[in-house]
């Protein structure tokens, strides 16, 4: 899966925000309402969200996510230029490849429903790979405290043809409209914890990956605050 | 600067062939200095040939377009682009997107 499209973001907040907004799914049915013709929208958003397996391994971990929508179960689910390229945000509908059988890590659940599956490499790394053959990375470079720079990099089979292009094309500027979305909410985010009017954020049951990465990040800083306090007090000479 | 020519059988696109832009930064600063009408009038002339211009297209190896196909294949990508705000945002940035932006850093050669 050589065919490249990345994309880079300075974002003023801290890089665990992002990863916040981006280890669940949620979310996707409420902010995107509008990426789903109206009707669809109001339905998805009456169903609400339940991943299909989530898992923890060391200070990682991973949420597995249906996704129906490539194809969709009827045309009319979605935009009219998604109909025609037959392309939209969960790729493009028609898979380059046939896998038989997907590893034993992709899918953990065996749903026939799954679409995505979303892996949070600790610290600053992820990987989403989707049903119709073709995978995402994001990385997270903290530039300070409360801002980071973000690369969202997405990987699809070489096109054959000028269709399958463009249906690429339509995948990839999907990406970034959301992408948009999901980055303005983390600079807000970010004011409301510096004023420290907010000091809990209360976490529901989905958001396992998010206390698993706040607790690997704080299970690391607190090593390293206990590791420097035993460390003998060096004095350096004067520069 | 003369505008990019499109192959003669959508010679009713010759209009926007403005839109026919190489790179995703060109196609979406077009789309952000462009009112709702101006996008509008590119997506209603642009849309229905879409499937015209995807057949026309693959008649050639994707990696030997003629000069003119390649113009047709930018303007389909730029109808892409000019879609979001005609089919969903009703304007041309995207809402609640704020003040962020993004930039494409790597994007395949054709």
């Amino acid at each position: 899966m050589t065919e490249v499209y990345k994309y880079r973001a300075d974002v003023g907040s801290n890089w665990k925000l992002f990863i916040d907004a981006f280890a669940e799914f949620y979310h996707a049915p409420i902010l995107h309402a509008k990426q789903a013709v109206a009707d669809e929208s109001r339905k998805l958003q009456g169903v609400g969200f339940e991943a299909l397996a989530y898992d923890i391994d060391g200070p990682h971990g991973m949420v597995s996510s249906w996704g129906g929508m490539a194809p969709p179960k009827d045309p009319a689910m979605v935009k009219p230029i998604e109909r025609v390229l037959r392309s939209g945000l969960f790729g493009p509908w028609d898979r380059p490849i046939d896998i038989d059988e997907l590893p034993e890590g992709i899918n953990p659940a065996r749903h026939p429903a799954w679409g995505v599956d979303a892996f949070v490499l600790f610290p600053n790394f992820m990987l989403l790979v989707w049903a119709p053959n073709w995978y995402l990375t994001y990385h997270y470079w903290p530039t300070s405290h409360n801002s980071h720079t973000f690369e969202g990099t997405l990987y699809f089979v070489p096109p054959k043809t000028a269709r399958e292009r463009v249906a690429q094309e339509l995948a990839a500027v999907t990406f970034k409209e959301y992408a948009l979305q999901d980055g303005n909410t983390l600079e807000a985010t970010q004011r409301s914890l510096e004023s420290r009017a907010v000091s809990e954020f209360p976490l529901n049951d989905q958001e396992i990956l998010l206390r698993h990465l706040h607790k690997s990040a704080r299970d690391r800083v607190a090593d390293y605050q206990l590791r420097r306090d035993e460390s003998p007090v060096r004095i350096s000479a004067a520069s | 600067m003369t505008n990019p020519t499109l192959p003669a059988d959508f010679s009713d696109l010759e209009p926007f062939a403005d839109w026919a832009l190489e790179t995703e930064a060109e196609r979406y600063a077009k789309r952000l200095a462009s009112t709702m009408d101006e996008l509008q009038a590119f997506y209603d002339a642009a849309f229905p040939r879409l499937e015209d211009a995807l057949t026309y297209c693959d008649k050639f190896d994707l990696h030997a377009l003629p000069e003119d196909a390649t113009h047709l294949l930018w303007l389909c990508y730029s109808l892409v682009n000019a879609s979001f705000p005609v089919e969903v945002w009703r304007q041309p940035r995207v809402p609640d997107s704020g003040a962020a932006a993004m930039e494409q850093v790597i994007a395949p050669a054709v």
